[in-house]
């Protein structure tokens, strides 16, 4: 591959020094063009020189976030110049979704093997979504996690043989009507004494035994939502 | 025994003789005759008496009195059998007979006399006050009764003063039975009747009624009347009086023998020499009297003095300390009043006292009985005979027994209570009905002016009316007045409450923020301790690298090396800022009872019972000394994990375990239990990893809160020695459950005390004492419960300086009042509950310790109290008034009614009905409003209330609206608003405090995490450093395992920390610009003082005056003050503090122009060192508004001014507007 031109932006000089070491040992046909440790030096280099490459930290001296703002901007500014973030914020999930939202290529977290001339080359080539390893594995045990309860759940829904009448009176439960006004519902042909009776029903149905005590309107309804029953986001009443 | 069938066969013999057909005026005669016979045979063979009496009555015929004689002297016997009902319906049978006056006395002394036995105080004085009135009109008659009813009339009297005494002496009014002893009629020192002399000597005998020099002169005296009436009772074979005497010589005796054989040597040979045949040479005479007394009850078959002369026995053998006999005579004695309930009531309720039955703990037969209005019993009775049984149980050591008596004894004190709340605004209407009667009387009386006198009245009422309602309406009625002070007294009193809530709630503000401050300041630490991890990963990637390269290189060594120098130094900062900080201790030392704690756990039942675990919480009485919420935050930890860990249907126990030392507080599970190792890690290691213990459980770990618990015992133990004993662990067994136990240093009441010595006014020291009396006595450690007692006997003495002074035992029995009694008696102001308590207690602690005399001092002292201030003093007044006055309008209203029937009703109708029922109405109205403005009072709500006479009266409905309306206006209202003040502003407290506790345990947690870390890693760095200059090419492995190992911990200990930085301080809140500017340039002029060389200059104002920025205040504020410190700190800064709008943010500006920073300096200020902390904090705190504004991207930067000097920004997201 061509060689091309790099920028690192790291404001702790050793890790900076560790950094430069690797793209001088291992991936040689970087040119490192410059190196900033704040925000107005990452400015002044770009005036200098437009580089392919920006390898940024998201912490900046006493600004911990400012990677962020510093991505969004060169990805509007310098549509063409890739940028990877290199980052040791382990735990602050929200701020790698933020930053790929601001147009980042890809995570790759301080840890392990760190940089790898291989994570630098697919970005170059201009693959999206570049994470090392630590970063994967985190992102895929949450993605199995969500995966699984929804299938859990999505089975549950329909072992419990909700049919369209209690799939009505939950949503409307949920929505805050009385018996009353549900019994007096378009197409509903049931009175309030025949609801109540749906109710215990369905506790019974939805709940294990021995969690059946106690159960009124309320937990019912927010069971139906757990067991996704009922959708959270078409939470509507009847058309009238 | 046999005289007295003699006597009885010989009355009856004489009665048959003289029955036969006579005049009507010679059976008058004999009826009398007949009634003065059975009447002298009162006291000597009851069964005489009822025969005597049922002759008279079958002759008495259509001759009324004797009739209703023959029926007092029935239920004279009816009496002396305990048939109470009886008695009582006997009485109501002569009432309604109507016979004379005298007879009606006799009948009303014989209700007193009934009354005073069961106990009914009310209806006793009733009685009384009725009997009086008639004495006084009986007392002019007296010149012309004929010589029968002068008997009657000197019994009547007699019996009235000597039952009244008896009343008095019982209530422990010592005073009022001395003075109605001595108005006991002087004739009857003439011996007009024989019987009601002996009955008045052997009242001033052994009641402790007769006043003397000193002791000795006091039971000599007491000794003469006794003997005479013993000598008497025996001449005239009154046998009832001769045991009674017999039975006071029994208790005399045992105290005073010599004294007696030494004053009165010819009565005590006497008495020795009729009682040689009673055993007296082995058991000593008064077993002797006793045993005599006891046969003499049981021919005179009285039930009562039965079961009091085997009391008497008990107390004999007590006294000899044979107390198995003294049991059973008690066990005698209960015995007697169960036959009496059963032979009465057995129908009613079948169950029966007992000495004790340990079925019966916690139930009381007797309290049923008195609590049910059907069954008439004699309280004071089984009350002395409880009083005994809980002493014989004590002395025989059986506590449980002693006890279960001794509260049965109190119960039945406590139901005799002579004050019961009567309304005393009756009485006030009662005098308005009675002016009112008087009116009418006037008006009729005034027949022949009639219309006339209506007029006035009328012109007068209207008057008075007006008067009255003009008082009503401009608030000069009294009970008015009073309210309206009680209205302004409690605004005030809520005011100042409220006020002292304000206060409160500043307090907890300022608590939340020192712990906030603090808590940024351990989250900063954090940061620094997690700013490692980076360059352990370096090192850990630089291994990988030569690893996978198979070379060393010095290149890659040199770079492994600074980066080991540079995690020293980060560590070396760490190690500084926490050495600043030691010696700002925060553990927050108090003593609490660890009930309160246990209590807030209970209630968190819920969670338990979701996972149909049973949460069983002891009750515990413990103090300890400890930091409250930690404790709080350990117990509810172990108690978290311990429900996680047991499966359903198990059972977690919360207990605490005391030694002398320390309170262990104990968490068991019925759980899968530990194994042996795994117990070793736990109790040994600071850190592991916890998800690695118990591997039989499911899956998760126990987390970190076992480690923090062990960091806290730890950092209790290094706070001082007084926490030598704090220790924490656990016993398990696999398969059996664990306990989890730690222990806190327990406290002695006393301890405490003198501890916090200053802190306390004298009544909250008294109150504290006596709560450690309480205390001691309910933990069974009764030397200490005296002590407590002694103490807060002495701060009572202090209080009341002047007064005879309050000691724990008197043994003079010529200080025949304790000093207490005499503060009461003079009105001196003190907690007299407080102090019936206390004897109480002592009473109890006395008891335990088996010393009897030191009891019985304090028994009476405490019943003696306590009656007296219970006693109601208008009590007789009371009833006196009321039966006056409802005579008297009874009459007043029969002679207007036959008067002025006619005539006065037009005039009544025409003239004055009108202003009498207003008058009426506003009499009503004053009860109406009274019995509204005591509702307000206890209740501050008017709920239900209905003016009934509305509907007679509609004015007087409307003033009662107006009025409530008022009330609500101007007194409730106001109240109301400042009660729901109140409890806002302690939510709002309550709120804080929550926070605060939270912050302080987490801050706690995080200190001690902190150090921990400090400590367990310190030693790695410089042997990697040893490693990595030594490795050979070959030889990376150690070094790599090194590495490995020293990420593992690291993070292991820093997720520790972590886990208590994940929950947020933050608040997140609208804070106005200028606000900040403007707290900042406080803060600079502070801060000025400590370096007098800097400078604050205005700055301009750039920023809109309403912006606002999204933030912490709390937070902000250190931000700012973190920034100053840090800048002012330079020699001559000339600071400026603004702010700018800068897109979405608004940046705070602050500029040193006098001093230029070199940019080495500013680069490097928010990186970690020793020199710069504040901006370490400062950096924190921005990061956490980054973090929770909801839009990343606030900046923190120190760079050089373009107009000179140097500056420090940050930028936090603004609100738009």
């Amino acid at each position: 591959m061509d060689s091309f031109k790099v920028i690192i932006v790291e404001d702790v000089k050793l890790e900076l020094k560790g950094t430069e070491q690797i793209f001088r040992t291992e991936i040689p046909e970087a040119e490192v063009i410059g190196t900033a440790q704040n925000e107005s030096e990452v400015w002044k280099l770009f005036r200098v020189a437009e580089p392919d490459l920006l390898l940024l930290d998201l912490g900046l001296g006493g600004s911990t976030t400012i990677g962020v703002e510093i991505c969004r901007q060169v990805r509007t500014r310098y549509p063409q110049c890739h940028v990877l973030i290199f980052t040791g914020e382990i735990l602050n999930e929200r701020l790698w979704v933020e930053v790929l939202k601001a147009g980042a290529d890809g995570i790759i977290l301080k840890t392990g093997e760190l940089l790898t001339r291989d994570d630098v080359m697919l970005v170059m080539k201009g693959r999206q979504l570049v994470f090392n390893q630590p970063i994967l594995e985190k992102i895929v045990d949450r993605f199995k996690k969500s995966v699984m309860a929804e299938t859990l759940k999505r089975d549950a829904a329909i072992s419990y043989d909700i049919d369209e009448y209690d799939e009505r009176f939950l949503r409307h439960l949920a929505l805050g009507y009385t018996k009353e006004m549900i019994a007096q519902l378009r197409g509903m042909p049931f009175g309030t004494k025949s609801l109540e009776k749906r109710q215990a029903d369905l506790i019974n149905r939805l709940f294990p035994e021995g969690e059946r005590i106690g159960v009124n309107a309320t937990r019912l309804a927010v069971r139906a939502l757990q067991l996704h029953i009922l959708d959270l986001d078409n939470l509507e009443p009847d058309d009238e | 025994m046999r005289s007295n069938w003699y006597i009885a066969v010989a009355a009856l013999l004489s009665l048959f003789v003289a029955c036969e057909g006579h005049t009507a005026r010679e059976r008058k005669d004999e009826v009398d005759s007949l009634n003065a016979r059975a009447y002298s045979f009162r006291y000597v063979n009851i069964d005489s008496t009822s025969a005597l009496a049922h002759r008279a009555l079958t002759l008495s015929d259509d001759y009324n009195d004797g009739f209703c004689e023959s029926w007092l002297n029935l239920a004279f016997v009816e009496y002396q059998q305990m048939n109470f009902d009886r008695a009582d319906s006997i009485l109501r049978l002569v009432r309604s007979r109507h016979p004379k006056t005298l007879l009606r006395l006799c009948g009303n002394v014989m209700q007193m006399k009934t009354c005073q036995r069961t106990g009914h105080g009310d209806r006793f004085f009733q009685a009384k006050s009725r009997a009086e009135e008639r004495m006084a009109l009986l007392a002019k008659q007296e010149g012309d009764m004929s010589p029968h009813d002068v008997a009657l009339w000197v019994y009547a009297r007699t019996e009235f003063h000597i039952i009244a005494s008896t009343y008095y002496f019982y209530q422990e009014q010592d005073a009022q039975a001395r003075a109605e002893l001595e108005a006991v009629p002087p004739c009857l020192r003439l011996h007009v009747d024989t019987v009601q002399w002996v009955y008045y000597n052997y009242m001033l005998g052994p009641g402790g009624l007769v006043e003397g020099r000193d002791a000795q002169d006091i039971t000599l005296q007491e000794f003469d009347y006794l003997f005479r009436a013993y000598i008497s009772s025996r001449r005239d074979s009154l046998h009832y009086f001769e045991a009674n005497s017999l039975q006071a010589f029994a208790t005399m005796f045992l105290t005073n023998d010599s004294l007696l054989q030494e004053q009165r040597p010819d009565a005590y040979n006497l008495l020795r020499f009729q009682h040689t045949d009673w055993q007296a040479e082995q058991d000593g005479l008064p077993l002797a009297f006793a045993r005599h007394a006891l046969s003499l009850f049981q021919d005179y078959n009285d039930l009562f003095q039965t079961a009091c002369t085997y009391r008497t026995l008990g107390e004999i053998y007590f006294q000899q300390q044979d107390y198995e006999k003294a049991l059973s005579s008690y066990t005698q004695a209960l015995h007697c009043v169960n036959l009496h309930h059963l032979r009465y009531y057995g129908d009613l309720s079948p169950d029966t006292l007992s000495a004790f039955n340990p079925d019966d703990v916690g139930r009381s037969v007797e309290k049923e009985w008195i609590d049910d209005p059907r069954i008439s019993t004699v309280p004071e009775w089984i009350a002395g005979i409880r009083q005994q049984l809980s002493l014989v149980f004590s002395a025989m050591d059986m506590k449980q027994a002693s006890d279960y008596n001794r509260n049965s004894y109190l119960d039945l004190l406590l139901a005799s209570n002579q004050d019961l709340e009567l309304e005393n605004r009756t009485q006030e209407l009662e005098r308005e009905t009675r002016t009112l009667y008087g009116r009418i009387l006037w008006c009729l009386g005034a027949l022949l002016v009639v219309w006339l006198a209506a007029w006035v009245i009328r012109w007068h009422m209207k008057r008075r009316n007006a008067e009255s309602q003009s008082e009503l309406d401009e608030g000069r009625w009294e009970a008015d007045a009073e309210f309206r002070r009680w209205v302004d007294e409690r605004i005030v009193q809520l005011q100042d409450e409220r006020e002292e809530a304000e206060e409160r709630l500043q307090m907890a503000h300022r608590g939340v923020t020192d712990n906030k401050r603090k808590n940024a300041e351990n989250r900063a630490k954090v940061s620094l301790v997690h700013g490692i991890v980076p360059f352990l990963d370096r090192i850990g990637g630089e291994v990988l690298r030569m690893k996978r390269d198979g070379t060393v290189g010095a290149e890659r060594r040199e770079y492994i090396i600074e980066l080991v120098d540079e995690i020293e130094r980060y560590n070396a900062v760490l190690t500084e800022w926490i050495k600043l900080e030691q010696g700002q201790l925060n553990l927050r030392i108090t003593t609490f009872p660890l009930d309160k704690l246990f209590r807030i756990v209970a209630e968190g039942h819920y969670a338990f019972d979701q996972k149909q675990i049973r949460l069983q919480v002891d009750e515990v009485a413990s103090l300890v000394k400890a930091d409250e919420s930690l404790t709080l935050f350990m117990i509810n930890t172990l108690a978290d994990n311990a429900r996680k860990f047991t499966p359903a249907g198990g059972r977690v126990t919360l207990s605490a375990e005391e030694t002398d030392e320390y309170v262990e507080i104990q968490v068991s599970d019925t759980g899968c239990g530990l194994s042996p190792e795994d117990v070793d890690t736990i109790t040994n290691s600071k850190v592991y990893d916890a998800s690695e213990i118990g591997q039989s459980r499911e899956g998760k770990g126990f987390g970190f809160g076992l480690m923090n618990c062990r960091g806290i015992i730890e950092k209790y133990k290094k706070t001082s020695s007084l926490f030598a004993c704090c220790a924490f662990g656990v016993r398990s067994r696999l398969g059996q459950g664990s306990t989890f136990y730690f222990r806190l240093p327990r406290v002695l009441r006393l301890v405490l005390l003198f501890l916090c010595w200053p802190l306390f006014s004298q009544a909250d020291e008294v109150t504290m004492f006596y709560d450690s009396l309480y205390q001691a006595n309910l933990t069974a450690r009764y030397a200490d419960a005296l002590r407590y007692a002694e103490r807060v006997i002495g701060l009572l003495n202090r209080e009341h300086p002047g007064q005879p002074p309050m000691t724990l035992y008197d043994a003079d029995p010529a200080h025949h009042e304790s000093a207490e009694m005499m503060w009461a008696k003079a009105g001196e102001p003190s907690d007299y509950e407080l102090i019936v308590g206390l004897r109480n207690e002592v009473a109890l602690a006395a008891l335990s310790l088996h010393d009897f005399p030191l009891y019985h001092y304090n028994n009476r002292a405490c019943i003696r109290l306590h009656k007296f201030i219970h006693q109601d003093a208008t009590l007789p007044t009371y009833f006196h008034e009321m039966e006056r006055a409802h005579r008297r309008s009874n009459l007043l209203f029969t002679l207007s009614f036959l008067l002025a029937l006619a005539l006065s009703y037009v005039a009544y109708r025409l003239l004055i009905s009108r202003e009498i029922t207003r008058r009426r109405g506003l009499i009503a109205l004053k009860v109406y409003l009274s019995n509204l403005y005591m509702q307000v009072q206890r209740k501050s709500a008017i709920d239900g209330l209905q003016f009934a006479f509305a509907r007679r009266y509609p004015e007087a409905g409307e003033w009662a609206e107006t009025y409530r309306r008022r009330i609500e206006a101007d007194s409730l209202m106001p109240m109301q608003r400042l009660n729901e003040d109140i409890s806002h502003l302690s939510d709002e407290q309550a709120r804080l405090d929550f926070e605060q506790n939270r912050l302080h345990v987490q801050n706690l947690i995080l200190d001690n995490c902190l150090s921990t870390i400090k400590h367990e890693s310190m030693y790695y760095p410089s042997r990697i450093r040893l490693l990595a200059e030594k490795m050979q090419e070959q030889d990376i492995r150690p070094l790599s395992e090194l590495v490995q190992y020293y990420h593992h911990i690291y993070t292991l200990l820093c997720q520790q920390a972590d886990e208590q930085v994940s929950q947020p301080g933050y608040k997140r809140q609208s804070v106005p610009v200028d606000r900040v500017i403007e707290a900042s340039h406080r803060v600079a002029q502070r801060l000025t003082r400590r370096w007098s060389t800097s400078r604050i200059v205005e700055a301009e104002a750039t920023h809109r005056s309403d912006a606002r920025v999204v933030a912490d205040e709390i937070l902000l504020s250190q931000l700012m003050e973190s920034l100053l410190q840090e800048m002012m700190s330079h020699e001559g800064a000339r600071l400026s503090i603004s702010a700018v709008e800068d897109g979405n943010f608004i940046r705070f500006v602050l500029r040193d122009e006098a001093n230029t920073m070199p940019d080495e300096y500013l680069a490097n200020l928010f990186f970690p060192d020793v020199s710069h902390i504040p901006c370490l904090v400062a950096k924190q705190i921005l990061r956490e508004h980054d973090t929770y504004a909801n839009h990343p991207g606030c900046r923190l930067v120190a760079q050089s001014a373009e107009e000179g000097g140097y500056e420090i920004f940050f930028t936090l997201l603004r609100i738009m507007p």
